[in-house]
């Protein structure tokens, strides 16, 4: 299956294109609008922050592609930028909330109680935690996702974000003494904070469950 | 949590290895030692070039571009980064945070141009630091070439005021010595910094490793120790464990 991810010129293309062929998976960089809607599956991949994203994904023409993609039930999936796009709106700007895709209704913050210079709590996040994935039951990811409950990824934000429906929420790991989303979905999006491609044998098992998974 | 991070200097396309940054001596492919290290239980691979800003030009894209086709954990690169577009071309090639020194105490400026660009979690800030006589220590440029008269505490404090994600720094007494980490300076800059810390320079020994830890180091960079097959990755990483660490564990 040939994967469509979004080349925005945001993100680690090279690694997770290579990831990917190491799960066997052919990739293809992609910011056609028809490349993107008749895709098998589109990754939406992103480092850096939500506000220059935005403005690119919006110049390329793209933010109508992945919007109307969802609609017409096409799967994505996010992966760290690429999950904080995937909100209603990021604060991760200067001046005002920046309005993201709104595919999965949450809301991005930095993450609160750090820069405290106490010992624990120092932004941004980085380190390989433990992820609690418990997908709600009767929810179709259940039987897949729930396989990784307890493995670790590796994780390196400041920015995380919080659903405004609880069941949208599958997994999360702790951080500065609170519950950071880790894994979020709503219909055919699903999206990762951590990298996939940079966790090792476990983050390439993620990868290739999260671009077969069936609608 | 703690991460164990496997540093590779590197010269042309060669893995090398000096002491105190001299006297560089070749070890071998870094392809192979880094995709060892990989495979050993490494949480991150740290490649710096340690002549590129000597003769103005490196093979890092084409290690970290090679790296990146099997080795799947993140990859920091430093050694001559320049600006956002040196950083633009590493991150192209694979790389997830470039790291700076000698640009970064030329113009500091340089940091907030690559974070606004791709992130600040992408930007490290490398500190070779050398104690002085008055006991302080002074940030060295070029690989340990060239005085700054900068000193360690001052230039984290304004180094932070740009948006930084992380600080690498490394011995330059205890670099290459395996004699253990110059622990009051882990201590020093852990005191002056609110993004994570990564301590390099001596490790030798299981022991070291707690010690880094305990005066607040969040990671620790690997170089000789793990090349001349000291030491290896799951021996620190079971240590660690035992001392009741939070680590990755190696399967």
């Amino acid at each position: 299956m040939k994967v469509a991810v979004v080349d925005y010129e945001m993100g680690n293309l090279f690694s997770l294109q290579n990831a990917l062929k190491a799960i066997s998976h052919s990739s293809f960089l992609t910011r056609s609008r028809k490349e993107i809607l008749n895709a098998e599956h589109v990754i939406l991949p992103g480092v850096g922050s939500a506000e220059p994203a935005m403005t690119r994904l919006r110049n390329y023409e793209l933010i109508d592609a992945l919007i109307e993609r969802s609609k017409r039930g096409g799967l994505t999936s996010g992966i760290c930028l690429g999950m904080q796009l995937m909100a209603t709106a990021s604060t991760e700007s200067v001046c005002q909330s920046v309005q993201c895709l709104n595919l999965i209704p949450a809301t991005v913050n930095l993450i609160a109680g750090a820069r405290s210079k106490s010992e624990d709590i120092k932004l941004p996040s980085i380190g390989w935690y433990k992820t609690d994935i418990n997908p709600p039951e009767g929810n179709e990811h259940n039987g897949w996702l729930g396989r990784f409950d307890g493995q670790r990824f590796y994780y390196i934000h400041s920015y995380h974000l919080s659903v405004s429906t609880q069941n949208d929420m599958y997994g999360s790991y702790n951080y500065a003494h609170q519950k950071i989303a880790s894994v979020v979905g709503s219909g055919p999006n699903l999206a990762v904070q951590f990298h996939p491609e940079k966790s090792g044998a476990t983050g390439l098992e993620f990868l290739s469950c999260l671009v077969s998974r069936k609608a | 949590m703690k991460r164990l991070i496997a540093r590779l200097d590197v010269k042309g396309e060669n893995l090398i290895k000096g002491i105190h940054m001299e006297g560089l001596r070749v070890i071998g492919d870094p392809q192979v030692y880094a995709t060892d290290y990989y495979l050993g239980g490494a949480d991150e691979l740290l490649y710096i070039d340690l002549v590129a800003s000597l003769y103005g030009r490196s093979n890092l894209i084409e290690i970290v571009t090679r790296a990146c086709e099997n080795i799947f954990i993140p990859l920091t690169v430093g050694g001559g980064v320049r600006g956002v577009e040196d950083a633009r071309k590493l991150f192209i090639a694979g790389a997830d945070k470039v790291a700076l020194n000698t640009a970064a105490v030329a113009n500091p400026i340089v940091l907030t141009e690559i974070s606004q660009e791709f992130g600040a979690q992408c930007v490290v800030l490398s500190i070779e630091a050398k104690r002085k006589q008055d006991g302080c220590w002074e940030v060295l440029t070029e690989c340990g070439r060239q005085s700054t008269g900068l000193e360690v505490g001052e230039w984290l404090d304004t180094a932070q005021r740009h948006n930084i994600g992380e600080v690498l720094v490394t011995s330059v007494d205890c670099d290459g010595a395996r004699g253990g980490f110059d622990e009051a300076l882990i201590e020093y800059a852990c005191r002056h910094s609110s993004v994570p810390v990564v301590a390099s320079g001596g490790f030798g020994s299981l022991t070291d490793a707690c010690v880094a830890f305990e005066k607040g180091a969040d990671a620790i960079a690997i170089g000789s120790a793990l090349h001349f097959k000291k030491i290896s990755i799951i021996d620190i990483k079971h240590h660690l464990s035992n001392e009741k660490y939070e680590i990755r564990e190696v399967n």
